[in-house]
């Protein structure tokens, strides 16, 4: 309300301004500003009759009609306007009746909005547009300057959607969103650019909206913003493509899509929790006390809400509730919010936690594995055990999930990541994420990240065509590279592909033998030829690039990945891109291993690292130029490693007939591994081995079994190199069997 | 005075725009146009220059138009320049709020020279 500042005039001095005022007709939009701030202040006044309120209510109607154009006849309304102002003035007495008669009732259409005059060519009848619109580029200087500066202002988005991120409630980042789709709508409405004038149009109303505080800013909302902006992207990009030609066609069908999918969109949907999930209204825990009948509560929300009051308040007044009761009710509140907030805890204490966790677990099992427990017949112990084991694995659970984090900001920062590559490399990149939300192991999530960088460079530079070559092969010029994560059992599965043009295997191939890591006849199956790319120094692309840069890279890739105990692997299909997936364990706190027997000590094997497991047969031991120890497994030969010579421990068995082999994969090669037996396969938690056997090769870690004897994990890893280096462990590769 | 001899200053954030609504200018006859980026930058021109009408955008950083307008309407050098706000959003609280800051007129995003035309002429009327 305009009052402040004429806080003392006298009503009469308002009327007689009223009156008085200059307004010359319906387009002196300044006199009319002016009437509506002094009709505001009149309304505000305290001596003003109530019997007027309605007539200025009324006369405020007709400016606003006036203003926004709106209005059938302006000068017959604005006739009705004088006559009213006329009453009003005089004796200070609104002979308002008569004069309100012609005056409009409340507007019959509440809510509506003015038609924004684009709207109005034509926006439903194209309801459905066909997949591309034709433009006529007519001043092709502007457009060209149009699409450098949306490009700018695109990026803008990008940047500033990050502190909308980590803000969601900061309207200056919001405005900082806002505006850009604002302007490129604008200017998309002179220049006559449809698509891209209704797809900002339709982002700048969610914004809107945001910006008002209708709806929150969730994920969901930024997802579809820079959705938008992808789109916006492609489109310029068309624009850009067709300048020198004078008519581009653009994807509207693109935005037919998105512009449905928003139609359909609730901002709310994927946070449901979160909003829902608030503290329990006081009511609701006066009710749950007992301390009083739901309808009365009801009755006093209603009650408060007239009265201007707190629903605890009415109660109280009303001498249903003592102040007492209330006063507990808004403290449990209290307590509550302050539980759904969070505590930051020092990494070292959680770690801490969940070893300790680990160590009821095993010591959990060790009391119930023991035979004189196990021998006990007694029903309720039964039960009572059963239910132990219930908690135990439950604070488990809950102890790992401690650890763990939405893998998102990984996933945000590649947003960046892809945007800048794509600048730099000239190829248009849109990057489509998924399962943002996946949660892994606090520890892990920075180690992905380089790896992921290494990837996703990779993809822009050697993976995806340039647009020509896109265009020319019948792609979107715009290459696409989709990265999603989702648990799949005791796994993380990272998975990042592109529409690119796939994996030469020949040129693979032929790069291989170049360096001399097959031979020239090798036959090698695809996958195996496509896991050379994972070989140290391996790189097929010609140039060196600005962007991935040399021959460095998925060698260290999957090195640091190997690192996390995950795995790597790559598929490709010639012209419709590459498919890399990262398999990660959940937590690097526990491993899902194999614990096998050797002589009298037990080692647990990961099981990422195993292939399989088997008894050969006496045909199959060979030796190799009569010294190094092969075993034949279809048809192909593995060196056989003894691991009882490796950590000097007498076997059961020497004969690897009668012992068992294990295989593993390692640098795409396989060797077997000789133990007594498999006791079977657990999930054991890691303990560190302390800074004195930190560095033993073959050897990452100990466990605690379920008896409480320890057993060592074996690094697969470095037993291989252990083994090719020879030597080092006092053993040679001679025959041993006879 | 007429058109060729007016000082028009142009405000907004979008250089693309502040190109169009030049070029609709031009076509209108006006030959002195200086254009700002934003209420501030404008505020800065109005200060030291002699500006005989103000077209500006509504949404902008820093300073938006119905922040310059207000301005403009308290200070003693330029309370009565006619002033033009170009808005896209038409909504009804926004070009209410403006006229009651006392904007001479406004414009919806996109317009033609004819509409400029006509709304130039309602602000400008000795013209």
């Amino acid at each position: 309300m305009a009052v402040e500042h004429v806080p003392s005039e006298p009503l009469e001095a308002l009327l007689s301004r009223l009156a008085d005022g200059v307004v010359a007709g319906p387009d002196d939009l300044m006199g009319i500003g002016e009437c509506l701030n002094v009709i505001e202040s009149i309304e505000a006044h305290e001596n003003t009759p109530e019997a007027w309120k309605e007539d200025l209510e009324a006369v405020k109607r007709l400016f606003r009609a006036i203003i926004l154009e709106e209005s059938s006849d302006p000068s017959a309304d604005w006739e009705k306007i004088r006559d009213v102002l006329k009453n009003f003035s005089g004796n200070g007495h609104p002979g308002a009746v008569t004069a309100s008669q012609g005056l409009p009732a409340e507007p019959q259409a509440e809510g509506q909005q003015v038609a924004c005059p684009f709207k109005v060519s034509g926006e439903e009848a194209h309801a459905d547009t066909p997949a591309s619109e034709e433009v006529r580029l007519e001043d092709a200087e502007l457009i060209k300057d149009f699409i450098e500066e949306a490009k700018e202002h695109l990026a803008s988005i990008e940047l500033n959607i990050m502190s909308l991120e980590a803000d969601p409630k900061d309207k200056e980042a919001i405005n900082a969103v806002f505006r850009p789709f604002h302007s490129i709508k604008g200017v998309a409405g002179f220049l006559n650019l449809r698509s891209i004038h209704r797809l900002s149009h339709e982002v700048e109303n969610l914004l809107d909206e945001a910006r008002s505080g209708a709806i929150d800013v969730t994920d969901a909302v930024i997802d579809v913003v820079l959705r938008a902006v992808d789109i916006l992207k492609v489109l310029l990009q068309e624009l850009e493509a067709a300048l020198g030609c004078g008519e581009a066609r653009l994807s509207a069908g693109l935005v037919e899509n998105f512009l449905k999918s928003l139609k359909a969109f609730d901002p709310a949907q994927p946070s449901v929790g979160a909003s829902t999930q608030g503290p329990p209204k006081v009511g609701e825990i006066l009710v749950q006390k007992g301390l009083v009948e739901p309808e009365i509560v009801e009755q006093a929300v209603e009650e408060a809400r007239e009265r201007g009051k707190k629903t605890g308040e009415v109660p109280v007044e009303d001498g249903v509730l003592s102040a007492q009761d209330v006063a507990i009710a808004l403290r449990e509140q209290r307590r509550f919010q302050e539980n759904t907030a969070s505590v930051r805890v020092d990494t070292a204490k959680l770690d801490n936690l969940v070893d300790m966790v680990g160590e009821l677990v095993i010591a959990q099992s060790m009391v119930l594995q023991n035979p004189e427990v196990q021998a006990i017949k007694d029903q309720k112990f039964q039960k009572d055990s059963v239910q132990l084991r219930r908690i135990t694995a439950e604070l488990q659970r809950i102890s790992m999930s401690l650890r763990m984090v939405p893998i998102k900001s990984t996933f945000q920062k590649l947003i960046r990541l892809v945007r800048d590559l794509s600048k730099k490399s000239g190829k248009d990149v849109r990057l489509e994420m998924r399962g943002e939300e996946t949660e892994i192991d606090r520890n892990m999530v920075e180690e992905i990240y380089e790896p992921l960088v290494h990837m996703i460079r990779n993809a822009v530079d050697h993976g995806l065509e340039t647009p020509e070559e896109r265009k020319a092969s019948g792609k979107d010029p715009c290459g696409t590279i989709f990265l999603s994560a989702e648990q799949k059992g005791g796994n993380i599965i990272i998975e990042l592909r592109d529409d690119g043009r796939g994996l030469d295997a020949q040129k693979i191939r032929a790069k291989a033998v170049e360096r001399g890591l097959i031979g020239p006849d090798d036959v090698l199956e695809e996958r195996a030829l496509f896991d050379l790319i994972f070989h140290p120094g391996f790189s097929t692309k010609d140039q060196v690039t600005d962007v991935s840069g040399r021959g460095v890279g998925m060698d260290v890739v999957r090195r640091s990945v190997e690192e996390l105990r995950g795995k790597l692997e790559v598929s490709s299909v010639p012209g419709q891109g590459t498919r890399f997936e990262l398999k990660l364990p959940l937590t690097m706190a526990i491993i899902d291993g194999m614990v096998i027997c050797v002589g009298p000590e037990r080692y647990v094997v990961p099981t990422v690292a195993l292939r399989e497991s088997l008894r050969p047969s006496r045909e199959a031991y060979l030796t190799v130029h009569g010294s190094e120890e092969m075993i034949k497994v279809r048809n192909q030969l593995m060196p056989l490693i003894r691991l009882h010579e490796m950590f000097g421990v007498t076997p059961r068995y020497t004969d690897p007939w009668d012992a068992l082999i294990l295989v593993v994969n390692e640098d795409q090669k396989s060797y077997c591994l000789l133990a007594d037996e498999i006791i079977g396969r657990q999930e054991v938690v890691i303990k560190s081995l302390g800074a004195g056997l930190r560095h033993v090769k073959g050897l990452s870690g100990g466990a605690i079994l379920g008896d409480g004897k320890v057993a060592l994990i074996l690094d697969v890893k470095g037993i291989v190199s252990g083994y090719e280096e020879g030597g080092h462990y006092g053993y040679d590769r001679q025959r041993r069997v006879a | 005075m007429a058109y060729k001899d007016m000082k028009v200053l142009v405000v907004d954030d979008f250089a693309t725009m502040r190109r169009i609504v030049k070029n609709i200018l031009r076509e209108l006859d006006f030959k002195d146009i200086v254009e700002a980026e934003n209420g501030a930058a404008a505020v800065k021109i109005l200060e030291s220059q002699d500006i005989d009408l103000i077209v500006s955008d509504w949404n902008m950083p820093k300073m938006t138009g119905l922040d310059l307008l207000k301005w403009v309407r308290t200070n003693e050098k330029t309370k009565n320049l006619p002033f033009l706000m170009v808005t896209a959003e038409a909504q009804k609280e926004n070009v209410v709020e403006a006229v009651k800051a006392k904007v001479s007129n406004y414009i919806v995003k996109p317009f033609t020279a004819a509409v400029m035309a006509e709304k130039l002429a309602k602000i400008l009327p000795q013209n």
